[in-house]
């Protein structure tokens, strides 16, 4: 949120995010705006990191592979069941048994897998939980950003335009309409910079000029 | 059909993108989430969203609701009367009471 980067180089074809630079020379000169503190508590409560959501694959497969398993054996049970009823004989009694135990642990199987899968899915869902309300901190946070630009463009509208009606040899009918340097001068001669900007535009004298109208440091090309 | 729900921005996103691209499977677009057709596109589309974004994309198949076989008489009923009663302000656990309706903790411990 830091003005210089946005007027670091003013340079002709310099490519301006006019809003967010508004926004930034307002902060620069120590604006403060209503949703501040509720901007720095939603940013410290989304810095925690979310909790990963259990996967459910293995799971899941788990559950179509004991599903079919199972109904493999239903049929070969009922196929044996079929064959018995046509002739009965020891041998087909003993495959009946053992096909009807098959089938019991094939359910026994199933069973176990369709609980796991249900628990690990409650397990996701309370993972889920606590990511919806990210998300609605994430969107509150982006609003809140763009109601604290409004109020900072707002507040020094006053001073950029100033500023604007100010510089040598040029007079832009709104910020919005100036040209990108002009804008950006004026931005500097606003807000408040430290670190030099580097001018490369023919707008002032010299380097002296330059610095007393923009009230900053000033490197020159 | 296919419900696909998103936790994240960037998952969301992504959602926006494939109903706009695939407007043919998408059978309804809700913010953040999506009803897709039940096909193999709409399961592709689904899966890959969850390749993608794999713990803020959840994948859900919906069945169709038909309380003539799904609910008993006795829900359908309680509803109906409800919504015809002549007093707005009587709260449902209330209205319940000295009626032939089940009460909500009646209702919240039955599963359909």
């Amino acid at each position: 949120m830091r003005l210089y980067p946005h007027v670091a180089v003013v340079a002709p074809g310099l490519s301006l995010s006019r809003r967010r630079a508004l926004a930034a020379a307002a902060r620069s000169i120590g604006v403060t705006t209503g949703v501040d503190e509720r901007i720095r508590a939603t940013e410290a409560e989304l810095r925690t990191l979310a909790e990963p959501v259990p996967s459910r694959a293995d799971a899941r497969r788990r559950v179509a592979e004991t599903a079919a398993d199972l109904d493999a054996e239903r049929e070969r049970v009922a196929t044996i069941r079929g064959r018995l009823q046509e002739a009965d004989d020891g041998s087909l009694r003993d495959d009946y048994r053992s096909a009807l135990g098959a089938l019991s642990e094939a359910e026994t199987e199933h069973a176990a897998a369709t609980e796991a899968l249900e628990s690990a899915r409650e397990r996701a869902r309370a993972a889920r939980d606590d990511r919806d309300r990210r998300l609605r901190l994430q969107d509150r946070l982006e609003n809140d950003r763009r109601a604290a630009r409004a109020e900072l463009v707002d507040a020094v509208g006053p001073a950029v335009r100033r500023a604007l009606g100010a510089l040598p040899s040029r007079t832009p009918a709104s910020f919005e309409a100036a040209d990108a340097v002009s804008a950006a001068l004026a931005l500097v001669r606003a807000g408040r910079v430290e670190t030099p900007v580097t001018l490369a535009c023919r707008r002032f004298e010299g380097r002296d000029a330059a610095e007393r109208w923009l009230e900053a440091p000033v490197y020159r090309i | 059909m296919l419900l696909v729900v998103t936790y994240s921005r960037a998952a969301r996103n992504s959602l926006r993108n494939v109903c706009r691209t695939h407007d043919g499977s998408v059978v309804r677009r809700l913010g953040r989430a999506a009803l897709l057709e039940p096909t193999e596109h709409g399961a592709f589309l689904g899966l890959r969203l969850r390749e993608k974004h794999p713990d803020d994309v959840q994948l859900e198949r919906t069945a169709p609701f038909n309380e003539f076989r799904d609910v008993p008489e006795a829900v359908r009923e309680a509803a109906r009367a409800y919504e015809e009663r002549s007093n707005r302000n009587v709260p449902y656990a209330k209205f319940a009471i000295d009626r032939p309706h089940p009460v909500p903790d009646a209702l919240r411990a039955r599963e359909l």
